[in-house]
């Protein structure tokens, strides 16, 4: 090998050696910079060996202000509803969009619909699981495909503006590695084939670690029924131990 | 009193430059609202870099624009200047470098001058130029990164392999497009590192270099590009997921999802060469004024396309020349994807093409009319591109005209638009 060669090959060895270590480091910096920017609980209990925090309201908007409160970011949020909101979110993101643009306040514009997407603009929540009823799951997917969801079997995913929302069925819940917010609406707990007893149990197999958990009363709601409260209020129960 | 010759061509590539610069950059700021995809584009860069929120319009495309168009914004000021500037420095700088680009490839002054001209002067490319889609910053990575991959392939200095990568990086994280770009210079370096024949060791070495370079170096930049995005608490699971719906979200568009686009012709890639398009979209969000936001081809040079690609074939095979199987293949890797992609492809999507048809186009035209007899018609012809450009100049400028004097006088311009 002529003098030449050696240094072009050392010289492609430093190099490369020089890519592979920017690569890793950037591979270090984006995971820590992700995960160091989430707000993780100092304590958060496992669903079914201990009790977490429980806020009660009587609007689902007023979440997004539980959870400013308490300077949440980055979370990941398990939300149990009838209903994924997905084209209110589209409009509020249209709104915020250019609202924020053009100096406009948006505090007031936080309603029950939307108020999950504000708090994905505010940087609460990055990822969100919705469970929805099955009777709700078997017809959604239409809807949820118009809206670029896409059938991974067993749930849907899609994307809302960089942030993962995944739509499934309690059975379709599977493990979380980080402790997540829950978030309960009554109109969940009202759909018939909802017991809540198995949604406890679901969230204890799968050993779903919390801090807060939230309960939407949504009061004059049209598809809040005495029953679906008295379940949710069983729920309750169940999460304290009672 | 005779003109030394490369004084001469160097007074031509400043007035080409000039040219360049002057049609990109002239009355860029008179419509003083956002308009076209500005509209999106100018939220998105707020919201991404202060929020790490990507945007309802803008999440399944990588957002490297929207990093440029914030520190724009914070540079120049939050005004047409500040949101258009970076793009029509690209378009200037695109010109600049398909010269070099075509000067490095084919060691000729003359056509680089000749391509670097009608480059300056293509109306697609100077109405890019002028708002912000993303095709013009991938059009000026390409031809910097290919210009970079040459001087790899001639000297085999890494520096200028790991430049390009760098430069491919931010390609991809303007549009995917540029992917296509990769894959043509990880072929021509991997042909040209096995052609030069050394020892299998350090062609092996070369390999793993080129593909360290080539591949994992973007990769690493595209990364990066996230980094915003990160600080919401995303992880690398979360990532993949994302890149995963980009894809998919890009594979399901349809023609309904760029209303005011239908009628440029969507997914008729076929055709931007056979029937250049002379349309244009009448923007909305001006009031009181009516903008159109050009998308005019020049037909004079855009029909020469596939007669050109034709002859330089032609000579690839019979001359077995590098630089020609480079010019077609380029052309080729950029083209042929975007006749098959899946969603609406629309004109502008055409200038990852340009550069490299119309380096072919002043090849042949060189090569055709290079005697002295036949000098006139070659300039007759360049002179004509001019006069047509220059004649169709004020609609490229996309000039805010005031609603009444549109509707009295210019009311018949609607048949050319959407």
């Amino acid at each position: 090998m002529t003098y030449k060669c050696e240094a072009l090959l050392k010289q492609n060895i430093f190099y490369s050696l020089f890519i592979c270590i920017f690569f890793f480091l950037t591979l270090l910096a984006v995971s820590y910079h992700g995960k160091n920017s989430r707000s993780l609980p100092l304590q958060s209990v496992v669903i079914g060996v201990g009790v977490p925090e429980i806020v009660i309201v009587d609007h689902q908007k007023e979440v997004y202000h539980v959870w400013k409160e308490r300077r949440m970011h980055g979370r990941a949020v398990v939300h149990f509803d009838i209903a994924m909101d997905t084209k209110a979110f589209k409009e509020a993101e249209l709104k915020i969009a250019y609202g924020v643009y053009i100096g406009l306040e948006r505090e007031d514009r936080i309603d029950n619909d939307n108020f999950m997407f504000y708090s994905m603009w505010d940087g609460i929540i990055r990822r969100i699981i919705g469970v929805v009823p099955e009777r709700i799951y078997l017809t959604a997917g239409e809807d949820l495909i118009k809206f670029r969801y896409y059938d991974y079997g067993g749930y849907y995913r899609g994307s809302f503006a960089g942030i993962p929302k995944i739509v499934t069925i309690l059975k379709g819940l599977s493990t979380i590695e980080e402790p997540v917010l829950l978030d309960f609406d009554a109109k969940f707990f009202s759909d018939p084939g909802i017991v809540p007893k198995a949604v406890f149990d679901r969230l204890k197999i799968l050993n779903i670690k919390t801090d807060l958990v939230t309960f939407s009363l949504s009061r004059e709601e049209k598809d809040v029924s005495p029953d679906g409260v008295e379940k949710m209020k069983e729920f309750i129960g169940l999460l304290k131990g009672i | 009193m005779r003109l030394n010759p490369s004084f001469k061509e160097g007074h031509l590539l400043i007035a080409i430059l000039f040219i360049a610069l002057l049609t990109r950059v002239m009355f860029v700021a008179s419509v003083r609202y956002p308009f076209f995809d500005e509209v999106h584009h100018i939220p998105s860069a707020y919201n991404y870099i202060e929020k790490g929120f990507l945007g309802k319009h803008t999440w399944y495309h990588p957002n490297m624009k929207h990093i440029v168009m914030y520190y724009s914004i914070k540079f120049f000021g939050d005004n047409p200047i500040g949101w258009r500037m970076p793009w029509v420095l690209s378009g200037f700088t695109s010109v600049t470098f398909l010269y070099l680009l075509t000067h490095k490839l084919l060691g000729s002054k003359r056509v680089a001058l000749i391509a670097s001209f009608l480059f300056a002067i293509d109306p697609l490319h100077i109405s890019q130029s002028r708002i912000n889609p993303d095709e013009t910053m991938t059009v000026l990575t390409t031809v910097i990164s290919l210009y970079l991959a040459l001087h790899y392939i001639s000297e085999f200095n890494p520096i200028y392999l790991i430049l390009t990568g760098l430069v491919l990086g931010i390609g991809v994280s303007v549009k995917w497009y540029a992917v296509f770009t990769i894959i043509t210079i990880f072929a021509i370096c991997s042909f040209m590192s096995v052609k030069k024949g050394e020892n299998l060791p350090l062609i092996i070495n070369r390999g793993i270099f080129i593909f360290l370079s080539l591949v994992v170096l973007p990769i690493t930049v595209y990364l990066l590009s996230y980094y915003p995005w990160f600080g919401e608490g995303h992880s690398l699971k979360e990532f993949i997921w994302l890149q995963t719906d980009m894809y998919k979200c890009l594979q399901s568009m349809n023609a309904s999802d760029f209303s005011s686009m239908t009628k440029l012709n969507a997914s008729k890639a076929y055709l931007w060469f056979i029937i250049p398009l002379m349309k244009g979209v009448k923007e909305s969000n001006v009031p009181q004024f009516v903008v159109v936001v050009p998308f005019i081809c020049n037909p004079l040079v855009w029909l020469l396309t596939f007669p050109s690609i034709g002859y330089v074939i032609y000579k690839c095979m019979t001359e077995r020349a590098i630089s020609l199987f480079i010019i077609a293949g380029a052309f080729f890797m950029q083209y042929a994807p975007l006749l098959f992609v899946k969603r609406p492809v629309f004109i502008h999507s055409a200038m990852s093409v340009l550069p490299f048809s119309i380096i072919a186009i002043a090849y042949t035209l060189v090569q055709l009319f290079d005697s002295p007899k036949k000098a006139v018609l070659l300039k007759s012809y360049l002179l004509l591109n001019l006069i047509f450009v220059v004649l169709i100049m004020p609609l490229l400028l996309s000039y805010p005209i005031p609603e009444g004097f549109y509707n009295n006088y210019l009311r018949w311009l609607d048949m050319f638009l959407s």
